[in-house]
């Protein structure tokens, strides 16, 4: 990490780093990164670190050094402590922090809501929507099909993990300057992930002729819904194994397999939502 | 100096994980909490190998001690003295009667949920066990983390149980009690985790009380309630709470 201030062997002409490691001057002269760049370059690098190798003693581990040799090996990029201390980041521990920071403000990158659209929006157009039973039906067929596909791409991904790993940070850090930054990006995050599922949520409530029961909004179910697939994550533990639950809920009794979170996907959609008696059929015939 | 290590980390927090419960700290916290004066001497070798087995050794027993220890003594505390008061007589009252188990028992596990820093910590260790590169440290820790789950669970269930029989309900079927709880304390924790992170409340009023009167419900409670009725039907057979003539 100390490779900028090496051994020069001749002006303009390659640097020995004090790793050892041969810097060519030159050439990172003439490939001058902007300030932009190298932020990106590194914030990019060092999430790929920590989803690698997860976050076990918070950044602490996510040195310079060890990003500028991840930037070199992926990227071919050579990388100096002189290219970013003062540059991007006052110090190492800034860039810590903007890492946590970029990671707290994706609350959710883990493509949850992509792969769980993909597979309820197929389901839409099979459903029989002529009564009022019908459509309270397809509602918990939703919460069956969208719950398991959302919980296993919950799992799947070491994006949410390390998102907690980031939440940790923000409410036991003992540096209240880093916790309050990245809680304000957490907060951030969170909203913006909440109103995309919400807009789900609304589509298909209204293709459904569903409404939600007042007092409550359709901003509370995605909040409820969001806090049970984060709590059933947290109770995984990482296990991708999931608990199922038979149940005759399929046509005329069959049985069919629930987990347990699509069970407490159905119980939240039968407390919020209703039939809209105004509405007579889907949104789009 | 278990207990010392597990005070630095609630107050201190996990930020670096439990790099920072070095021998000298805790020795410190010892010598200032009970007048013990504690060397490297008094521990490496005897009790433990080095200090990062120390650390290890923490991080298990935050694990083992489960996910919502303390919360449930405050949940039972909210919930007691509303319990006499129910009018259990007829099928609406039992039913209002596990409505306002949900609205106020909710609240109050919340609550300790949320500002429980044992909690907070829990949650850190699980992130070390879940997001460490695999190990058998991870593995020790993930184990861990499972029997306290399997622990906190099996009291939960205890408590819910208790307060079906008493309001005259029983577990649907397919369900099972555990089922009940696993769901509850996934909520719970999912809400809590929502609380630390935005400090928006969610708190709303819906028109439950008694003559339509409006009360204070949070979201969690409402998922509890909405996942109460999901899980639990009324007992048919049932003839009254314990004890009662």
């Amino acid at each position: 990490m100390d490779g900028a201030r090496g051994q020069q062997l001749t002006p303009g002409g390659p640097r020995v780093c004090d790793d050892g490691a041969v810097a060519d001057v030159t050439e990172a002269r003439r490939s001058r990164r902007s300030r932009e760049e190298l932020r990106a370059l590194l914030i990019a690098a060092g999430r790929s670190l920590l989803e690698e190798e997860g976050l076990a003693v918070g950044a602490g581990d996510l040195t310079f050094k060890r990003v500028f040799g991840h930037v070199e090996a992926t990227t071919g990029v050579r990388l100096t402590n002189a290219s970013v201390i003062r540059r991007v980041w006052e110090n190492q521990e800034d860039f810590q922090a903007d890492v946590l920071v970029a990671i707290a403000s994706t609350a959710d990158s883990s493509g949850e809501l992509d792969r769980t659209a993909a597979a309820l929006v197929p389901l839409l157009d099979g459903f029989d929507l002529s009564s009022p039973g019908a459509r309270m039906r397809a509602l918990c067929e939703l919460a069956r099909v969208g719950g398991e596909v959302g919980m296993r791409a919950r799992l799947e991904t070491r994006d949410w993990s390390l998102w907690m790993g980031v939440w940790v940070l923000a409410l036991t850090t003992g540096l209240p300057g880093r916790r309050a930054l990245v809680r304000e990006a957490l907060t951030q995050g969170l909203a913006t992930v909440t109103e995309v599922w919400e807009q789900l949520f609304a589509g298909i409530s209204a293709h459904l002729g569903l409404r939600v029961r007042a007092p409550l909004t359709l901003r509370q179910f995605t909040v409820a819904v969001s806090a049970m697939v984060e709590g059933s994550a947290l109770r995984q533990g990482g296990d991708p194994e999931l608990v199922l639950v038979e149940r005759p809920t399929g046509p005329d009794g069959a049985v069919q397999e629930w987990t347990l979170f699509g069970v407490c996907m159905e119980a939240l959609a039968l407390r919020f939502f209703e039939v809209d008696t105004d509405r007579a059929g889907p949104a789009v015939a | 100096m278990m207990d010392a290590g597990r005070s630095i980390l609630v107050e201190r927090g996990l930020g670096a994980g439990a790099g920072e419960l070095t021998f000298k700290r805790v020795f410190e916290r010892i010598e200032s909490t009970s007048g013990v004066r504690l060397t490297n001497a008094s521990v490496i070798r005897r009790v433990w190998e080095n200090q990062a087995q120390y650390q290890d050794d923490v991080l298990l027993s935050v694990a083992l001690a489960g996910d919502t220890g303390g919360d449930m003594g405050e949940t039972a505390a909210a919930l007691l003295p509303a319990l006499a008061e129910f009018d259990l007589s007829t099928v609406d009252g039992r039913l209002r009667g596990l409505t306002e188990v949900c609205r106020t028992g909710g609240a109050a596990s919340l609550q300790a949920l949320v500002g429980s820093r044992n909690w907070s910590v829990w949650v850190g260790v699980w992130v070390l066990g879940v997001t460490s590169p695999s190990s058998e440290r991870g593995r020790r820790i993930r184990l861990a983390l499972f029997e306290g789950y399997e622990a906190t669970t099996d009291m939960w269930s205890e408590l819910h149980g208790a307060l079906l029989d008493h309001l005259g309900f029983r577990i649907r079927a397919p369900f099972t009690l555990r089922q009940f709880t696993v769901s509850v304390g996934a909520l719970v924790e999912g809400c809590a985790l929502r609380a630390g992170a935005d400090q928006d409340g969610s708190v709303l009023e819906r028109p439950t009380g008694p003559g339509g009167r409006p009360q204070e419900w949070t979201l969690f409670a409402v998922g509890l309630e909405a996942l109460a009725m999901q899980y639990v039907e009324l007992a048919p057979e049932w003839t009254g709470p314990a004890g009662s003539s």
